[in-house]
């Protein structure tokens, strides 16, 4: 079951740990939480999944709906697929058929990794990419997080998204309907990210009620006492080129790299990509062929439920690749089959109205000229005492209806002063 | 709906300000992305002409039910001939512009490109009147 009180988001509160510090307000890269009686909430129609709130919330009172399960589900035709990022957690000595095994033996008779997925995808991107006739720059679309972000704050930016399905859509489109019952029945995507959660939760719709995802941290310990134990039988790794190829996509440069992209150009961090994006909205840029963007600083190694430690994951990532390019054999392109499953958008993505302050212009404009008076009331300095991460954001919500002045903790001892006075 | 900003010549480090907060300030009022981007670009290309010739200017920018219109007003050398200046790739910037990627000769057709009229007035030693304006869609016009 999701959280009641946000029926479309994964992203969840547990209230009892929340004590309404402000943490999370500040970093939320679309004004998407507010405090309200001393606890966060989420505005769903702002929320882009990126999960810094999860990241940076010190009582870990962020997390994503227990709708996918707890725990582990069991049976012989239990699935398992892993993010590419699953593999660098548990440490440069651990192999990934290691990791693969280890999944097998904690429940998961079927292992499934994005390698074939990310090789198909990878070449429906190159192909877009020296298309003449298509918007400049061309901006990676394989971070859901970043695409939900240009929805939310840069519509007039979705004809730069590279239009090609992302790859956990192929691999879904590519299983048949057993399959991919399977999967909402019996699998989980393994992921360290809230958006690629909430995508994988969409695609499966209601079915999604028993599984879909599962967050890396809620295995990894299963799976690292399994690994402890099992120290000392090491194999020799048989994953192919392909594999790695596409393990390089967990890590910034990593895309621009398997794609061959000569000069990269990469925006990790929604902070970082917010400032590329007013520069691309204000027709710069347009010189740069291919805009690598993420969600996280750190790409999926940083994503929120990830336990390792970015730094030392992307140290276990290029450890094994080093290991592999020195006896990788084999050229085989590692694609699906192509001419099974649609590859392309079917239909354009859609903007999200999350900045608009009314559906009608006039109205807006009204509410805009109110949050032009009422801000110069407030002190500006941000202080998140009302519950908004700005005193503009106040201002907003005031005429929206969600707040009032004296909300704001300089106004409300002038008020009180008022009505003792008189 | 009305806004003004003071644009300072020579400010390379603010370029962008004025016509980053313009563009904001559509987006919350749900203008469609496609207007809201002709509007970003002309006028950030208006202010970057600012920056990089004159001295000082203002950009105002006024919105009603059909239309949103810019002006920057600048004080500085002004055009000597405006009709060369708007052809593509004419460029009168000192090289010490264009090694920080400006004044490539690209702003003012830039401008008439995303724009749906333009005016461009100048008094050589004394300054610059860009006026344009973009048409607000049918639907928007019917206040909707």
């Amino acid at each position: 079951m999701k959280s009641p009180a946000h029926p479309d988001l994964l992203l969840f509160l547990e209230k009892e740990r929340c004590q309404g510090c402000t943490h999370c307000l500040r970093v939320c890269p679309t004004e998407a939480i507010r405090i309200r009686k001393g606890k966060a909430q989420a505005m769903a129609h702002r929320c882009v999944y990126c999960g810094r709130c999860i990241q940076v919330c010190p009582q870990k009172a962020w997390k994503a709906s227990s709708s996918a399960r707890e725990d582990v589900p069991s049976g012989e035709k239990a699935m398992a697929i892993l993010d590419p990022a699953v593999f660098w957690q548990f440490g440069d000595r651990v192999s990934p058929e290691e990791v693969i095994q280890a999944f097998q033996e904690i429940g998961f008779p079927i292992v499934q990794n994005m390698s074939e997925p990310l090789a198909t995808y990878g070449t429906q991107v190159t192909d877009y990419l020296s298309s003449p006739q298509r918007p400049l720059p061309a901006i990676s679309s394989t971070c859901p997080a970043v695409v939900e972000f240009i929805r939310v704050k840069y519509p007039s930016l979705i004809e730069n998204l590279v239009p090609i399905l992302p790859p956990i859509e192929l691999l879904m489109s590519q299983m048949g309907e057993t399959q991919k019952g399977l999967l909402s029945a019996k699998g989980v995507y393994v992921t360290p990210c809230l958006a690629q959660a909430e995508a994988i939760c969409s695609l499966l719709g209601e079915k999604a009620m028993g599984g879909g995802f599962l967050p890396i941290e809620k295995v990894y310990n299963r799976v690292k006492k399994v690994l402890h134990r099992r120290r000392g039988e090491t194999s020799i790794p048989q994953v192919s080129e392909v594999f790695f190829r596409g393990m390089k996509w967990a890590t910034p440069g990593g895309e621009s790299e398997a794609l061959g992209v000569s000069l990269p150009f990469i925006a990790a961090g929604l902070e970082r990509l917010a400032s590329i994006l007013e520069r691309v909205e204000a027709g710069l840029l347009e010189d740069v062929p291919f805009i690598e963007a993420w969600a996280c600083m750190d790409g999926c190694l940083g994503g929120p439920f990830a336990v390792q430690d970015p730094c030392v994951a992307k140290y276990h990532l290029s450890s094994w690749t080093g290991k592999m390019e020195k006896g990788k054999g084999g050229n085989e392109r590692g694609e699906m089959q192509a001419e099974r499953i649609p590859l392309r958008l079917r239909e354009p993505l859609m903007a999200r109205p999350g900045l608009r302050l009314d559906e009608n212009v006039r109205m807006a404009m009204e509410k805009l000229h109110r949050i032009d008076a009422l801000k110069r009331k407030f002190p500006g300095i941000d202080c998140g005492s009302c519950g908004c991460p700005t005193c503009l954001a106040l201002a907003e919500d005031i005429v929206q209806g969600l707040a009032e002045e004296t909300d704001c903790q300089f106004i409300l001892p002038r008020k009180r002063g008022k009505k003792r006075a008189s | 709906m009305q806004m003004e900003f003071e644009i300072a010549g020579q400010d390379f480090k603010k370029a962008g300000e004025a016509s980053f907060a313009i563009k904001h300030r559509l987006k919350l009022l749900g203008i469609p992305p496609d207007i809201t981007r002709r509007v970003a670009t002309a006028s950030y290309e208006g202010e970057l002409n600012v920056i990089v010739y004159a001295q000082k200017g203002t950009m105002k920018v006024h919105m009603d039910d059909h239309t949103i219109w810019v002006t920057v007003i600048d004080i500085g050398p002004g055009i000597p001939n405006v009709e060369l200046a708007m052809r593509e790739g004419y460029t009168t910037a000192p090289p010490y512009v264009k090694q920080l990627g400006y004044g490539s000769g690209m702003g003012l057709p830039n401008i008439k490109k995303n724009a749906d009229w333009m005016d461009l007035r100048s008094v050589v030693n004394q300054g610059t009147t860009l006026q344009f304006k973009v048409h607000l869609s049918e639907e928007l016009k019917r206040g909707k």
